[in-house]
């Protein structure tokens, strides 16, 4: 849970951070903040009983079913997190049965670029976040040995920006590199599309299509918003997708999301999509240009609305409900081959594979 | 690319800062734009914008600055960042030969997909670093003027450069406007998408009758 604390810093300054060491952002609004403490910690309090009372029943790996569902949609008190984490992504699995894998990986030798890559990314991940200062005993060196670990498990992967996001708060849950590092490949392995942060990051802009076409069926009213403004649909939600919403929403509710998205599966990221699309429909259509609209979207993001992370993952999971994980495979193949054709149209480099389906010429629904 | 005279006299134009990863296109802009420094800078994944409004020996002048992500994966995505510029940045650090090999690219890339409307400067950052310096000086220039480009010194850190280099960009895109509007005032493409940002043609703000 993020209340807040009071921590010493090396330079000997007391500041104010939150349970993951995150320092309060400049417009923080400590009245919403009480608000949302006073109200969500009953609700921790209470799942924090469930869970143990449930892991007495119950030893990992946790059986797949309703109740388990019911469970985790409701959050997985920080204690467990990263058991159960491990446990229902098959992370667990991946590593049991790659013993000696994580170490091997450390020692072999990643090419100039790849490691300057990560470098310049080590201090530019979460710069308000105690923990990834420079202090030595610090999580730079951990987050730079498992974003190097998962470039050589994957030369073809390499390092992607945005994974540094992503491992940096999979660290600050799990305290562990070596699970980091097998939570990732999870990700990849069970959880993220194909080729999803592959060099020509193809997963990812099939995703942002297929969202493009559910806000279509969704939130009609912002598609043809965006439609007749002729505003690109990917400027605005790359990061959700590469980030998996890391360092976009707050990081109470960005774990949530993940929780879902550990024992369900990617679903859930359109699923929080949508919501937030919806919950920012007036605003979007009340404004008239691209700076206007991502400065809607951004209020959006980080308003009370979505810091009230009990309330708003109940509402993602209505909101698109059902949603079934056919409708989303099909969905990824049609668009899939679509970005294909495209790209082969118009040769990689100058693919006008821009404005998305939202621009046309790629409507799935034509 | 259209004529960028909106019914005001104000010109609207698009500028689009490329170059490789932590160079410091998003501290130049940030420079420029809000004469701010830090190096808790992040990096930018999702290409955003900023705008400056410019006056320039009585010509009203509106920048709409773009931001990229400097890793190339992201061009991945497309040139939506680029398309319909009438300006470009690229970005080099001067201790960074790679950098500015990059550079390079983007000219290549910009002339074919834009042609010679778009006006290009090249900046070498981080000039703060001289004793780190490894792209000469000399070397640079000549290959900006061999291509038909404008060369700067800037360093974000020590707000040097950057301003000239916004200010010769914005007479120069002024320039080939004003030719563009006498040439062929009646070939407007109808399809282009400049983007019109005037403070007369924002919206009220929602709630306010006035
Ligand atoms: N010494 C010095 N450092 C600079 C200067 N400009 C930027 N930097 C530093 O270089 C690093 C990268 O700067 P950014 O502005 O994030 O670079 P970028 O080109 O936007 O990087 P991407 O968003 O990853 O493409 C940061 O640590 C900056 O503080 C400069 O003029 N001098
Ligand atoms: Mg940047």
């Amino acid at each position: 849970m993020a209340a807040p604390k009071i921590v010493q810093i090396r330079s000997g300054a007391t500041k104010q951070v939150d349970g993951y060491g995150f320092l309060k952002e400049p417009d923080f609004d400590d009245k919403e903040h009480a608000d949302y403490v006073k109200r969500y910690l009953p609700i921790l309090v209470n799942r924090r009983k469930k869970w143990d009372a449930l892991l007495q029943k119950q030893q990992l790996p946790l059986s797949k079913n309703d109740l388990t569902k019911r469970y985790i949609r409701k959050g997985i008190p920080q204690v467990y997190r990263r058991l159960v984490w491990m446990d229902v992504s098959g992370a667990q699995r991946l590593k049991e049965s790659h013993r000696g894998r994580y170490k091997a990986l450390l020692a072999s030798s990643l090419s100039k670029e790849v490691v300057h890559a990560i470098k310049v990314d080590l201090s530019r991940t979460f710069t308000h976040n105690v923990y990834f200062g420079s202090s030595p005993d610090g999580l730079r060196l951990p987050l730079f040995n498992v974003l190097g670990a998962f470039a050589s498990a994957h030369p073809d992967v390499g390092y992607c920006q945005g994974l540094n996001y992503v491992a940096g708060l999979l660290l600050l849950v799990t305290r562990c590199e070596e699970d980091t590092f097998w939570l990732l490949e999870a990700l990849r392995e069970n959880i993220l599309p194909s080729r999803y942060y592959a060099a020509d990051l193809f997963g990812v802009l099939v995703d942002m299509e297929v969202l493009g076409y559910l806000i279509g069926n969704k939130v009609p009213r912002v598609h043809a918003h965006f439609k007749k403004q002729g505003i690109a649909w990917n400027l605005l939600v790359t990061r959700w997708h590469v980030c998996l919403y890391a360092d976009v929403l707050p990081v109470e509710t960005v774990l949530r999301i993940w929780d879902c998205l550990f024992y369900e599966g990617s679903k859930v990221l359109f699923r929080v999509g949508i919501a937030l699309v919806k919950l920012g429909e007036e605003k979007i259509l009340g404004s008239n240009d691209l700076f206007a609209i991502t400065e809607s979207m951004k209020e959006t993001c980080t308003g009370p609305a979505v810091l009230d992370c009990h309330a708003f993952i109940r509402r993602s999971l209505e909101i698109a409900d059902p949603l079934s994980g056919k409708t989303i495979a099909s969905l990824r193949g049609r668009v899939g081959e679509d970005v294909e054709k495209f790209r082969g149209l118009r040769g990689r480099r100058c693919g006008g594979f821009t404005d998305l389906y939202l621009g046309n010429p790629l409507d799935p629904r034509s | 690319m259209s004529s960028n005279q909106g019914n005001l006299g104000a010109f609207n134009f698009k500028v689009v800062l490329l170059g490789e990863g932590c160079v410091g296109k998003t501290s130049v802009v940030l420079r420029y734009i809000e004469d701010k420094f830090n190096d808790k800078h992040i990096s930018t994944i999702q290409a955003s914008f900023l705008t400056k409004k410019l006056n320039i020996s009585g010509k009203r002048i509106n920048l709409a600055i773009w931001d990229t992500a400097g890793q190339e994966r992201f061009h991945a995505l497309g040139p939506i960042y680029y398309r319909d510029s009438h300006g470009a940045i690229l970005v080099y650090d001067i201790t960074d030969e790679d950098s500015f090999q990059k550079v390079k690219n983007w000219v290549k890339e910009l002339r074919k997909m834009l042609g010679t409307r778009v006006c290009v400067c090249i900046a070498g950052n981080k000039a703060d670093l001289e004793r780190d310096r490894v792209v000469s000086r000399e070397e640079a220039s000549r290959y900006a003027e061999s291509v038909g480009a404008k060369h700067y010194d800037t360093s974000a850190k020590q707000n040097h450069g950057i301003e000239e280099m916004f200010l010769d960009l914005s007479q120069r895109m002024v320039e080939v406007a004003e030719q563009n509007e006498q040439g062929q005032a009646q070939l407007r493409p109808s399809g282009s998408t400049v983007q019109v940002i005037d403070d007369s043609e924002k919206p009220e703000k929602t709630g306010c009758c006035s």
